[in-house]
């Protein structure tokens, strides 16, 4: 069958556009998460027309399609868990048409985030969902992943950022359907463009959005606070709350995280304590009394080291992200051993924000019963926690571990009426995290429902088999 | 089209370089012939070692040339065999086919010129002459390991009998491969190797007067050596500073810098000119006059210059202050 | 020359982020993820472990200017740059056969 198929698949995109060497295949057969399977071809569409052909043929010779961007996933949904063939869209990567005045951006799915808002930026206009991986993260892998980001408080997830996309549906055609409006404003029936944001490449494949777009602010004022105690900094975050200010940005770290993230970081001033960081946006003229402000809200609230900036450009300078920004480096390399393979696990909870201290303690004490140094990060804002620790994948006793600690971190979530996952998805490791959760809130005909839906985008089920839930 | 086998390239850089001590066959004096005229002394403390990037660049980039015309031919693959063997024999066999256009040869002479030119004015410099020999840096990059070797054990004798001390090269390859590499690979290196971009800005550099040079505002293009393996960004705007320069940035620039593709120009050359070209506009978005500091930089954006661009080497801006 | 467990130590450490990809001046004009530090870097990986290497590996790993932007953004601190030219050193001196390298874009 293999063989049949790679000779279609060449006779109908082209001997360049379809790779078989399998140390190339290898490295689409495996993702951030650390997972990875195999797959008999990557294939690099150019059109949608290509993306259809391919799926016209898939469907006929069943062979299942993992469609991919550029494979930055933390749950399992971009890797090829069965043989199948691997559908990169990383050719398919322009920028078609941008309108500010009607606030749109016309993309394809293999243009990285980054990049659109290089070009985004030269107008003074930018697309807010800021994945801590945005600059490898492609719109069409952030439209299937359901992805968020530091700005998910003010801005919200994928889902509110998408007017319309252009998918290809695995049938005997390869269907091209056009879904949503060009506009914010569209009820036509029900909303398809929901159902696939976040379905995990499940549904359909994406191959065109249309992406809403807002200007950037004129000012962004940042504070970097430190507190002794973790109540003081959620107090802090509250009066900011009920002052009627929502925070462009509103991230914190725990002690030890801060700890960890600060090591080797060129700043200025020294860190210590459970770190806030907030950023509001503003005018050039509200600037200074927001500042203020700020700096009052948190000399109230015993904060014992207090950095500010009026400006982006400002807190660049004194380098107030930096240690947030030196998480996911700090995350990996903790706890690693030397000369020994390593893998990140970056969980992804999400708790009402008024439960994050909550939550803390109990992330600590699990962490404490394992015997893993966590790191304990997240956007505050939203409620979206990122615990994470570190592990040697080829020890079988320190995996069982992980898991382990895996599943207690979800029920944290569950007990304090969150999520078990905010933006990293399901993919093949929290499909029993996700039972679990339908099934604390008497729901699981929900799966049941799910299901079905799957079978009339996806009858044969072949487009990316096994992620989310089992057909 | 075929595709060329890169280790043809790296097998013909191997013999020539065993042989003639040159990543290309050509004549000594086609290093030094810049300072003929210039009366620098022949010994001092601080030495000038170009090691002759600047000055082979156009036989380099001509020996390409050649060798896609021999590859297109209809022998294709085994003409280039037979001229690897004939070189293995005698490495000048293709000297009468390398000749870049004397236009290329002088610019790299007159940058050289304005470099010994600026220096000289702050310290007391001496020029290695005949021995300032090429310093096997594309034999390192290549991985041709064994060869660097042999030839950097002759580089280092070279300068052992010259008594030199203290070198200050000229452009971000050498100075990496001198300041960084010969340590870990010939034992008992300790000579002090200092870009002149360095010695310029450690010391000061001399105005002839107040005038702006006629640029006025330009965009600087950082090679990948010195901006990241050598972490020499600031020097240089520095420098263009004091002599009334103002620099418009890239977003890809200092330590971010975008590579201009020449290292792989041997091997693709399209390829080479495709990453040249992205470059070329990015740096062009900002200001048509572009700064280098670097020969393959300049001579690989050269090469896709867009139409209304300048493209000047950091030098020959310097010493018109 | 580094002994190849150390370069195999190096390498290893990758967590697959892909991050280098962002500021590879090759990866755009390849004709796939091998043409870029994050495919270099575990060809490497997987060569060394099974002590083979296909031409088009090879030439992914050689088409690299080594211009170590990846290694700026690596949040593992890998000297990729490095590595590579190492790998390239072993290629030349036989330790996976003789393999033509053949870089061709996209």
């Amino acid at each position: 069958m293999d063989k049949n198929a790679i000779k279609e698949l060449v006779s109908s995109l082209g001997e360049e556009k379809v790779v078989t060497d399998k140390e190339i295949v290898r490295l689409y057969s495996k993702e951030s998460s650390g997972l990875s399977g195999n797959a008999i071809a990557v294939l690099f569409p150019e059109s949608a027309e290509e993306v259809s052909r391919i799926a016209s043929i898939a469907y006929r010779l069943e062979i299942p399609i993992y469609p991919q961007g550029s494979s930055s996933s933390l749950s399992g949904n971009a890797f090829p868990s069965k043989m199948g063939v691997i559908v990169s869209f990383e050719r398919m990567n322009k920028v078609k048409n941008v309108s500010l005045i009607d606030s749109v951006a016309i993309v394809e799915p293999g243009v990285r985030i980054e990049e659109l808002n290089f070009m985004l930026e030269e107008k003074g206009y930018m697309f807010p969902i800021d994945p801590a991986s945005q600059s490898i993260a492609t719109i069409g892998g952030a439209i299937n992943n359901g992805a968020g980001g530091l700005r998910g408080a003010k801005y919200g997830t994928m889902k509110d950022w998408v007017n319309g996309l252009e998918v290809v549906i695995p049938d005997e055609n390869g269907t091209r359907l056009s879904l949503g409006c060009l506009t914010i404003k569209c009820r036509h029936g029900y909303d398809l463009v929901r159902l696939i944001i976040g379905s995990e490449g499940t549904l359909a494949l994406v191959v065109g959005a249309a992406l809403r777009i807002v200007p950037i602010p004129e000012r962004v004022v940042t504070i970097l606070s430190f507190f002794n105690r973790l109540e003081d900094l959620l107090n802090a975050f509250v009066e900011i709350k009920e002052s009627g200010v929502q925070p462009y940005i509103a991230e914190f770290m725990d002690k030890k995280t801060v700890e960890l993230a600060a090591k080797g970081v060129d700043i200025s001033f020294s860190p210590n304590g459970n770190m806030l960081l907030i950023s509001i946006d503003t005018t050039a003229e509200s600037s200074g009394r927001v500042m203020n402000w700020l700096v009052d809200t948190m000399k109230r609230h015993n904060a014992i080291e207090i950095q500010s900036a009026l400006m982006q450009q400002e807190a660049e300078e004194k380098g107030l992200f930096k240690i947030r920004r030196n998480l996911f480096s700090a995350q990996s390399r903790l706890g690693k051993k030397e000369g020994r393979p390593s893998r990140v696990f970056i969980e992804d909870i999400v708790v009402p924000p008024s439960k994050i201290p909550a939550a803390v303690s109990k992330l600590r004490e699990i962490g404490e019963k394992y015997g893993f140094i966590v790191s304990l990060g997240g956007h505050i804002g939203d409620g979206n926690i990122h615990p994470s620790v570190v592990y040697d994948p080829e020890d079988e006793e320190e995996k069982k571990k992980v898991y382990r600690w895996f599943e207690e971190v979800m029920e944290v979530s569950l007990e304090l009426g969150g999520s078990i996952s905010a933006e990293h998805g399901i993919g093949t490791m929290k499909k029993g995290g996700m039972k679990m959760e339908f099934s604390e809130k008497s729901s699981e005909k929900a799966i049941d429902i799910m299901r079905e839906i799957k079978a009339v985008f996806d009858p044969k089920c072949i487009l990316n088999p096994g992620k989310v839930f089992d057909c | 089209m075929s595709l060329m086998n890169a280790r043809f390239v790296a097998e013909l850089l191997k013999e020539v370089s065993l042989k003639t001590m040159l990543p290309v066959p050509v004549k000594m004096d086609v290093i030094y012939g810049w300072a003929i005229n210039e009366g620098l002394p022949r010994s001092g403390k601080r030495y000038l070692y170009t090691g002759g990037l600047y000055q082979l660049l156009p036989y380099i980039n001509e020996t390409v040339k050649y060798i896609k015309v021999l590859e297109k031919s209809s022998s294709g693959e085994l003409a280039l065999r037979a001229i690897l063997d004939a070189i293995k024999v005698n490495p000048y066999i293709i000297s009468s086919f390398i000749k870049p256009k004397p236009s290329e040869v002088n610019a790299s002479y007159r940058i050289l010129k304005s470099i010994s030119r600026l220096v000289s004015k702050k310290v007391e410099l001496a020029y290695l002459y005949e021995d300032d020999v090429y310093s096997g840096v594309l034999l390192y990059d290549m991985g041709l390991d064994d060869a660097f070797y042999e030839h950097a054990k002759k580089v280092y004798e070279k300068m052992l009998r010259r008594k030199a001390t203290n070198l200050i090269t000229v452009d971000p390859h050498t100075t990496y491969i001198l300041r960084e590499v010969y340590p870990k690979f010939i034992e008992g290196f300790d000579l002090e190797v200092k870009s002149y971009i360095e010695v310029l800005d450690e010391l000061g550099i001399d105005l002839r007067g107040k005038a702006r040079p006629k640029w006025g505002l330009v965009t600087i293009h950082d090679p990948c050596y010195y901006a990241r393996y050598l972490s020499i960004y600031e020097q240089p705007r520095r420098l263009l500073s004091a002599v009334g320069v103002e620099i418009k940035e890239v977003r890809r620039s200092k330590k971010m810098t975008f590579c201009c593709g020449g290292p792989l120009e041997a091997m693709s050359p399209k390829y080479s000119e495709d990453i040249a070209r992205s470059r070329m506009a990015e740096l062009s978005s900002k200001s048509k006059v572009i700064v280098t500091m670097c020969p393959i930089c300049r001579a690989n954006l050269e090469r896709v210059k867009e139409e209304g661009v300048t493209i000047l080497d950091i030098a020959e801006l310097l010493s018109e202050a | 020359m580094k002994p190849l467990e150390e370069i195999l130590k190096d390498v290893s450490r990758c967590v697959y982020c892909g991050f280098c990809e962002s500021v590879c001046p090759t990866l755009p004009f390849g004709p796939h993820r091998g043409y870029g530090p994050r495919g270099r870097i575990n060809l490497i990986i997987n060569s060394i472990k099974e002590g083979n290497l296909s031409q088009e590996a090879a030439s992914s790993i050689y088409s690299c200017l080594l211009c170590n932007a990846c290694s700026e953004v690596c949040p593992m601190k890998i000297d990729i740059a490095g590595d590579i030219r190492e790998m390239k050193a072993l290629i030349n001196r036989g330790a996976f056969g003789p393999i033509s390298i053949k870089i061709r874009e996209r």
